[in-house]
């Protein structure tokens, strides 16, 4: 069902990934690290079965994608305080604060890009 | 040459937020408030804006710009996020799909007179929102009948200017989105 959102977000994230590349002196991506914050409103299944989609075009070439879960942290703007938001209760655990900044867990990112650069190979 | 790794951590959507980012800017030059209403199916999305434009009548213009269908929240360039949630849903939907809590800045309670006849805690359901998103203010209505509705324009009127601030009311506009999913 939503299929179409997973499939522009694997692009997204692919041609991030092909950014880095080429700011990084160009060649072959061989893998992808990708993070999905527990609250990116993202299925990783999804993402996957969407970046198996484009690798099916040809595209990605023999890039491997590896996901991984973000979980939620934020810091505390009462006393600076960091800590993991358990259970989508976004208020400090210590003093009840409800000033919190989310530090991470609420974007899908791109953790680590392996590269084999340009004329490279075994 | 051996392959070489690369970290850092880069939200993927970088571009898409800031394309969101220009369009909201654009429009709040021109003086136009953009709202997101997001909900499940059937919540009263359509019901909520033709009572509010009953209730401008043709004091201002309300846009429909149109329906997305979505897993979760979208940043579409929209200056407020309300979630709707009908009494017949169910007090427990903002601890079942947070992102759509947490994401938005009103929670407009809908179908309140219907309230007799189900199990649904607006107080439950409220305080549940408000751990997931502190600072979500709550509302109550019935479109059909037209009760919560002044508060509910109130409360966009009173958002628009703390958003657009001193921006002339031109247009005199309000474009909605509606987008309906999981939530």
């Amino acid at each position: 069902m939503s299929a179409v959102h997973e499939l522009s977000l694997a692009q997204a994230v692919w041609e991030q990934a092909e950014r880095v590349c080429r700011q990084h002196g160009g060649g072959r991506v061989v893998t992808l690290r990708v993070g999905v914050g527990d609250l990116s409103g993202v299925e990783p299944d999804l993402l996957r079965s969407a970046f198996d989609l484009l690798v099916e075009t040809g595209r990605t070439g023999a890039a491997r994608l590896e996901l991984e879960r973000s979980p939620l942290e934020a810091r505390c703007e009462s006393w600076s305080a960091t800590f993991p938001v358990e259970r989508f209760q976004f208020i400090c655990p210590e003093c009840g604060g409800p000033r919190l900044t989310v530090l991470q867990g609420e974007h899908v990112t791109l953790q680590q890009v392996t590269l084999e650069p340009a004329g490279g190979g075994t | 040459m051996s392959a070489k790794t690369v970290s850092g951590g880069r939200d993927v959507l970088v571009e898409r937020r800031a394309a969101a980012e220009r369009f909201r800017a654009t429009q709040a030059r021109r003086g136009t408030l953009v709202v997101q209403l997001i909900s499940a199916p059937e919540a009263g999305k359509t019901a909520l804006l033709e009572a509010a434009a009953r209730y401008w009548d043709s004091s201002r213009r309300l846009e429909d710009v149109g329906n997305l269908v979505g897993p979760a929240p979208h940043d579409v360039g929209q200056h407020l996020r309300a979630v709707l949630l009908s009494v017949t849903e169910g007090d427990d939907k903002p601890d079942k799909y947070p992102k759509a809590f947490r994401s938005s800045d009103v929670l407009v309670l809908t179908k309140l007179d219907l309230l007799p006849h189900v199990p649904f805690s607006v107080e439950a359901a409220a305080a549940d929102a408000r751990r997931i998103r502190p600072d979500l203010e709550v509302l109550s209505v019935n479109a059909l009948a037209g009760a919560g509705i002044a508060a509910w324009c109130a409360y966009l009127a009173r958002r628009r200017q703390e958003i657009l601030g001193a921006v002339p009311d031109t247009s005199r506009e309000v474009r909605v989105f509606l987008r309906q999913g999981r939530v």
